[in-house]
């Protein structure tokens, strides 16, 4: 099931909202709940906790009472990074920016202009998505990781501080970790390829067995590739 | 002979043990060297002297020691964190000894072994307590029972042990006098009354002295944050009418000369675009973020600010608190500047909020980097080159500031949690 949360006090505009939810998800597959507030409730709060169904939702970023829309999305992120936010809003380019890049909020609508052909839009983009948003977990001493499993591209062993390296599309992460132990919190995407690396083949392009390495979609070429796991990499 | 053997092979092994349990509580690799080697031979060697002369005292005292060496050889840890480190497994070694004798007293093994040399019991019993040590210290929950004790004992200031201490003593001379209290001179009696008066006085001075200098700190920030905030808004002032005045010349100008107008409107707005939401901030911090924020002068990096608290920090804080949470909050922001700087995204965000007995303040920002995640927050650290780890490292040992960092894919998230002061 997915469930639309619309939080908007302006009733007018609820109602707007949810016709246009109707309307765009009438013919999808899976089934469909629309839940209307128009202001931060307990119930709403449970609603944001509740991990059991994938949830979109569209949050008016200027709403009375002691919660805006900011600190429901807020509220939603300390405890979901699986979820998409769409923020409909009249506030300038910076402000979108910041909070798109830190609250990861798949858009940001304005109310008057295009508003219907951008919710349209952005809702079936979501429908299309796969609700991919599986995280790898690790509790250092000072700080707690958290990497998205698309996000990593592959993680290798460094042997000279001895640790496993978590490359990601951005960054790299540095763990206290064994290879085995870090295959074991993966999914079925992550294949071991070499005895002290593991790929994501999700972001694999090719794999040269004859070189020893395999290219990655960004074009990185990695040096550790074994023979040896070619049977189990090539049964995906 | 025998003996002196059979004491320094035991001396050995229990610091090779000890030393393995060091590594698997902590996770520090060991790197055998021959000068490790050599210490741990002279080590064995001297705990052999001691063990033979069966001075107990000296023995645990030295052994204690020797082991803080011996994990300073392979670690980067301060030597406090080592001392917890090695009383705690010592300590566990206690327990176990106790533990393993009550059994031994209990199921009547003393008794089937009368008639064997005391030396090869000894010698047995040690390695089997040896045994028992590294097989406990391998247990997950002793692990991290460990790193968090010697977490929160670190915390614990040198002056509170020796307050602490010297409540101890007096309490075990009070109990020493008044048993004795008859054959005690009545100068004795004024001398140790005397003495508690003067300590007492002592430490009042100390403490009135230093809230008077917290005081005085508190009022330069004060003054500098007011300074901060007029120079913004003089600022914008100036910015504003400036910019009129363009305005009115462009009117007047060709081509050429109203493009050049523009380029220098645009270049004033562009480094203002990060100081809009500065002025959401709250009063007492203002002028701490402000400065930062100028300082690092970087256009490019977009700053959103949230403000949700109503309370006023200078009135809701101690000066002692308010001080550590302006020094934490000044190493955060340079942090999140410097960070943030260097990623795709140069995206900021500062949220401020506060519950009944609590001041929250997150700050936000994005990072491509190389992070060893054990590692930070450690003392020589950092992802910023040599010799710049130590900021966040003093933040982490501030008792009135709680941190609380976590990383999410490409964000880095701190957040910062301050206890109000019942005033």
């Amino acid at each position: 099931m997915i469930k639309f949360i619309v939080i908007e006090d302006d009733k007018h505009h609820q109602e707007k909202v949810k016709n246009l939810l109707r309307t765009v998800t009438f013919e999808s597959d899976e089934e469909i709940k629309i839940l209307v507030y128009q202001k931060f409730t307990s119930k709403l709060r449970e609603e944001i906790l509740d991990k059991s169904d994938r949830k979109i939702f569209v949050i008016d970023i200027e709403l009375e009472g002691n919660y805006s829309g900011v600190q429901i999305a807020k509220l939603i992120r300390e405890n979901d990074w699986e979820s998409e936010i769409i923020f409909m809003t009249n506030h300038d380019k910076m402000f979108e920016t910041v909070y798109r890049n830190v609250y990861k909020v798949f858009d940001f609508i304005e109310k008057f202009h295009s508003f219907d052909s951008r919710l349209e839009k952005d809702i079936k983009e979501i429908l299309k998505m796969n609700f991919d948003n599986k995280m790898f977990i690790y509790h250092g001493r000072n700080i707690d990781l958290h990497v998205f499993y698309k996000e990593i591209l592959y993680i290798y062993r460094d042997t000279e501080d001895r640790k496993v390296v978590i490359v990601t599309t951005k960054n790299k992460f540095s763990v206290g970790l064994s290879i085995q132990d870090t295959l074991d919190q993966l999914d079925n995407r992550f294949k071991l390829v070499h005895r002290a690396c593991i790929a994501n083949l999700d972001h694999v392009q090719k794999f040269n067995w004859k070189d020893k390495c395999f290219v990655l979609d960004n074009g990185t070429k990695v040096d550790m590739l074994s023979k040896k796991y070619k049977k189990e990499v090539e049964v995906k | 002979m025998i003996d002196y053997i059979s004491f320094f092979v035991v001396a050995f092994l229990t610091i090779l043990v000890i030393m393995n349990c060091f590594k698997n509580i902590t996770k520090e690799e060991t790197k055998f060297s021959f000068k490790l080697l050599v210490v741990l031979v002279l080590g064995s060697f001297i705990t052999t002297l001691l063990l033979y002369f069966n001075n107990f005292f000296l023995k645990n005292i030295f052994t204690l020691s020797f082991f803080v060496l011996v994990f300073r050889l392979n670690s980067k840890k301060t030597i406090k964190e080592l001392f917890y480190y090695a009383a705690l497994i010592w300590l566990y070694g206690l327990f176990l000894d106790f533990l393993v004798m009550i059994i031994i007293s209990i199921s009547g093994v003393a008794n089937l072994l009368n008639n064997v040399n005391i030396i090869y019991i000894k010698t047995a019993s040690s390695l089997l307590m040896l045994l028992l040590i590294y097989l406990f210290c391998s247990i997950k929950y002793i692990k991290n029972f460990t790193n968090k004790t010697v977490l929160k004992l670190i915390k614990i200031k040198s002056s509170h042990i020796i307050e602490f201490g010297f409540v101890i003593a007096l309490i075990i001379l009070s109990v020493l006098c008044a048993a004795n209290i008859n054959k005690l001179s009545v100068m004795t009696l004024y001398s140790f009354i005397a003495s508690l008066i003067i300590f007492l006085i002592f430490q009042i001075i100390i403490k009135k002295y230093n809230i008077k200098k917290l005081s005085d700190l508190n009022k330069i920030l004060v003054k500098n944050n007011e300074f901060f905030i007029k120079l913004d808004t003089d600022y914008r002032i100036l910015k504003h009418n400036l910019t009129s005045q363009l305005l009115g010349i462009k009117s007047v100008a060709d081509v050429k000369t109203k493009s050049l107008i523009d380029e220098l409107i645009e270049s004033y707005n562009s480094k203002f675009v990060a100081s809009q939401d500065i002025n959401k901030i709250p009063e007492g911090i203002n002028g701490i973020v402000y400065e930062k924020v100028y300082s690092y002068n970087n256009p490019n990096i977009k700053l959103a600010v949230e403000n949700n608290m109503k309370s006023n920090l200078l009135e809701t804080l101690r000066p002692r608190v308010f001080n550590n949470m302006c020094e934490t909050l000044g190493v955060l922001v340079d942090n999140a500047l410097e960070a943030a700087s260097k990623s795709h995204e140069k995206s900021i965000l500062i949220d401020f909020s506060e519950e009944k007995e609590y001041i929250h303040i997150n700050i936000s920002n994005t990072f491509d980097d190389i992070i060893d995640i054990d590692k930070l927050g450690e003392k020589d650290y950092s992802t910023k080159g040599n010799l710049r780890g130590i900021g966040l490292f003093s933040l982490f040992r501030k008792n009135d500031v709680k941190l609380k960092n976590k990383i999410i894919n490409n964000l880095f998230i701190v957040e910062i949690k301050v206890k109000k002061s019942i005033l």
